[in-house]
């Protein structure tokens, strides 16, 4: 056996991944071979070492950020295409106003548009093949904000007009919200719980839905008004995330300082 | 009742139930965040990594072959987005966090906490290709085949790399006990 044949065999041993019979051979080969034994108990202590390490729980409020990005981005998607959708019906209504001027009601009715209808539909096959580009999310430019100081930030996206103001405290921040929202409206804020401590929640008013208050998330949703203050307090350089998405496709998102 | 499989909750996503997507999160987050965490070392970043992995997956959950295994596709974003996150370090920091990340190891009072600083620090000073092998494997528990397809090498690609990867790992942890030994031996 050469001594690359030999390297893989130990290696796959480590694996599990030996035949009987190529598990025999190594236990020949090994026995003759002083240096080979060395290889094969120095690989067994990496593998030992490797398995030590012990898992690490992710930070609890990991899966609350990934849900409220996931829900932004499923929000900000669904109104680019109901946009896109509305510019080709458009496209297609003022293509029907055009084919009833062209050819008349009675023709229509009498179903004699046949030759009309073929010119008609040419053309909007033409233009609707090429719909007019979605118009972007005004909301997404507000996204990745970072509100350090004392600052008043207006948030102006489809379905939420308002504004998020920091002020700062002697531990941390307080946080007013105050939104209008035409559209149902999911305000999240997302924070660390072992670095971010939410330390009173007041003013509260949430006119069309519920609010939750879980470690790490403050969920807010619904329809009209939705007002409160919140006061953080957290450790040296603690964030927090501020994410608003309506179902009008607007989407918010600002990082605040809390200390 | 039995849990739904990750293809039923993939179906789910795909027909706009968000809440399926949860599910996929909470089953796979910890993996996720383990794997970008021994690729990257800092838990603030791996936290960033996995948040990416999944907005990714959610985004692309269209491209998702399912005859392949959910949790492989997974990996295989994890693993570039882990990658990614190596290649911009390098760029800001350069590479001197790493020996004092390996004394800081050293001052720690806990044995087993220790022991787990010098094989991360260890496996810090492999090459990227190596790790992530190393990690799949060890910590991972992927099988080749699994490994192959996550980091889209042949098979037996995937075995020489894991092979001299262990050398080098053993070679490293090697040099590391010896310094151990020396600076012991001036105190």
């Amino acid at each position: 056996m050469t001594a690359e044949e030999l390297r893989e065999l130990i290696n796959r041993e480590i694996d599990g991944d030996l035949s009987p019979s190529e598990k025999r051979r190594l236990a020949q080969a090994t026995r003759r071979n002083p240096q080979a034994r060395r290889l094969q108990a120095e690989l067994k202590q990496v593998h030992t070492a490797l398995a030590s390490v012990r898992a690490v729980e992710p930070p609890s409020h990991l899966a609350g950020r990934i849900s409220a990005e996931v829900r932004a981005r499923a929000a900000a998607s669904a109104s680019a295409s109901a946009h896109a959708r509305e510019a080709v019906e458009r496209r297609a209504s003022w293509l029907g106003s055009l084919g009833g001027v062209v050819f008349g009601k009675s023709m229509v009715r009498y179903g004699t548009v046949f030759a009309g209808g073929l010119v008609v539909g040419a053309l909007a096959f033409m233009l609707l093949a090429h719909p007019e580009p979605a118009p972007s999310v005004p909301g997404n430019s507000a996204m990745g904000t970072l509100l350090a100081q004392s600052e008043s930030f207006p948030v102006n996206v489809p379905g939420a007009q308002g504004t998020v103001t920091a002020v700062p405290t002697e531990t941390g921040k307080e946080l007013t919200l105050r939104l209008i929202c035409s559209s149902a409206t999911t305000t999240r804020l997302v924070y660390d719980p072992s670095r971010v401590k939410l330390e009173n929640l007041s003013e509260l008013q949430s006119a069309g839905g519920p609010v939750a208050v879980n470690n790490g998330v403050v969920e807010i949703s619904g329809t009209g008004a939705q007002k409160c203050t919140l006061l953080f307090s957290g450790v040296k350089d603690s964030k927090l995330s501020v994410q608003i998405a309506s179902t009008a496709g607007g989407s918010f998102h600002a990082e605040v300082q809390v200390h | 009742m039995t849990e739904p499989s990750d293809e039923d909750l993939v179906r789910q996503c795909r027909a706009g139930e968000l809440k399926a997507f949860d599910m996929l999160v909470a089953r796979h987050q910890r993996t996720v965040y383990n794997l970008a965490l021994r690729m990257v070392r800092s838990g603030d970043d791996a936290a960033d990594i996995a948040q990416t992995v999944f907005v990714k997956a959610y985004e692309n959950l269209e491209r998702f072959d399912p005859q392949y295994k959910f949790f492989s596709w997974l990996y295989r974003i994890a693993v570039n987005e882990s990658l990614n996150a190596v290649e911009q370090k390098k760029r800001f920091e350069g590479l001197d966090g790493v020996d004092v990340a390996v004394e800081a190891a050293e001052e720690k009072d806990d044995e087993t906490l220790r022991q787990e600083e010098r094989i991360q620090s260890g496996l810090m000073l492999l090459s990227v290709d190596q790790r992530a092998v190393i990690v799949l494997k060890h910590m991972q528990g992927l099988s080749y085949r699994e490994i192959a397809q996550v980091l889209d090498l042949p098979e037996k690609t995937v075995k020489s790399r894991l092979f001299s990867a262990r050398q080098a790992f053993k070679d490293i942890l090697k040099r590391k006990g010896r310094r151990r030994n020396d600076r012991r031996r001036a105190s």
